[in-house]
């Protein structure tokens, strides 16, 4: 009668422990999730710091780039006298 | 007697265990249906929305394979530059298929020349994205050009003075059509690193490029319908390279077009 009493309360036991692992399986995954979309964001930021530090180069570049040709007499305009003005937007 | 009491409780709570206890196991969930997508206000992302799908525990956005979200809501606006957006449902282990757009520029290469040269001057892009060039003779095509070639020396070709100009102008007579295009030279010769195109009033001119086209040039280039001057339905984001100018008053572009009205992403490669 014992063993039959253990061997229920074992198998319960085995039952409950599986359920606990599929729980704590699935919370890793979610956690995994988680840090993959973090890491998404920091590529990004990363990104957007390289594509920003590009952009300032090249302005500081053309603005050298103007000041030398101010300098050297600068370049003929166009003749565009009859021409509307053109619109900035 | 005692065989009894021991048996059928166990019995109890073993089914318990089974049928609560234990999810079941599923095979499959279905993809969201049914996924919406607008541009945001100043064309620099999508603002996506699907249908909630039955027993998902959440949804996964991705931009090129890249997991940008996992969470439960049925909406997210994507702000990160790419050529293809996806969308899962997921349950636990288990992930759809996704649903995808595809938001990828359109590249191509063509030949224009100068007005007063002998070949065709203006060009559009095709419903596909494609650049086709067109004769400012072409009257009936008209309404497709989005920009064409002008020195403003009539009868003369002046390879030096040749600049990008907007429809809506025209230096010998009436206008084309009523495309406003707006021109930008951008800060680089590398077509590559512009991933997004300029926002509308940073500084687009109209109705010509400041200067004439020098090779090597990359322009972000906005293609303004009515009403001008704001971004709108109809408008469509492109960049441009000037890859060589010829003698004969042809000019070589490269050309990146994003075929989603509004939309200013322009990855590539």
């Amino acid at each position: 009668m014992r063993k039959i009493a253990g061997v229920v309360v074992i198998a319960l036991l085995a039952l409950w422990l599986a359920g606990c692992k599929q729980t704590a399986s699935q919370e890793v995954s979610d956690l995994k999730a988680r840090v993959a979309v973090l890491e998404t964001k920091i590529g990004n930021l990363e990104k957007k710091i390289d594509e920003l530090t590009q952009k300032i180069e090249e302005m500081s570049q053309a603005k050298t780039g103007k000041k030398s040709s101010k300098k050297s007499g600068g370049s003929k305009s166009s003749s565009k006298k009859n021409l509307p003005p053109l619109k900035k937007k | 007697m005692l065989k009894k009491l021991v048996i059928i409780p166990g019995a109890i709570l073993a089914a318990l265990f089974i049928f609560s206890g234990c999810t079941t196991e599923e095979t499959e969930i279905l993809p969201p249906e049914n996924l919406q997508y607008t541009v945001t206000s100043d064309g620099s992302g999508l603002s996506l929305t699907w249908d909630a799908v039955a027993d998902a525990d959440g949804y996964r956005v991705y931009v090129d394979d890249d997991l940008i979200y996992d969470g439960t809501s049925t909406s997210y606006t994507v702000a990160n530059v790419g050529k293809e957006i996806g969308v899962s449902a997921y349950k636990g282990d288990l992930e759809s298929d996704r649903v995808t757009i595809d938001v990828a520029p359109v590249t191509s290469s063509l030949t224009i020349y100068e007005r007063s040269s002998t070949g065709q001057s203006a060009m559009g892009w095709n419903s596909d994205g494609v650049a086709v060039s067109y004769s400012l003779l072409d009257t009936a095509n008209f309404a497709n050009f989005h920009l064409y070639l002008d020195d403003f020396t009539p009868g003369q070709v002046v390879p030096a003075e040749i600049h990008f100009v907007a429809p809506s102008y025209n230096s010998q007579g009436v206008s084309f059509n009523d495309i406003e295009t707006g021109f930008k030279l951008a800060l680089t010769t590398s077509l590559d690193s512009i991933s997004i195109a300029d926002p509308v009033g940073s500084g687009y001119v109209s109705p010509y490029t400041q200067d004439p086209l020098v090779v090597n040039a990359v322009y972000h280039i906005w293609v303004d319908t009515q009403p001008y001057s704001e971004l709108n339905t109809g408008d469509h984001f492109a960049k441009v390279k000037v890859i060589a100018i010829g003698a004969d008053g042809s000019v070589q572009l490269q050309c990146v077009y994003q075929k989603v009205s509004m939309l200013r992403w322009l990855p590539t490669p």
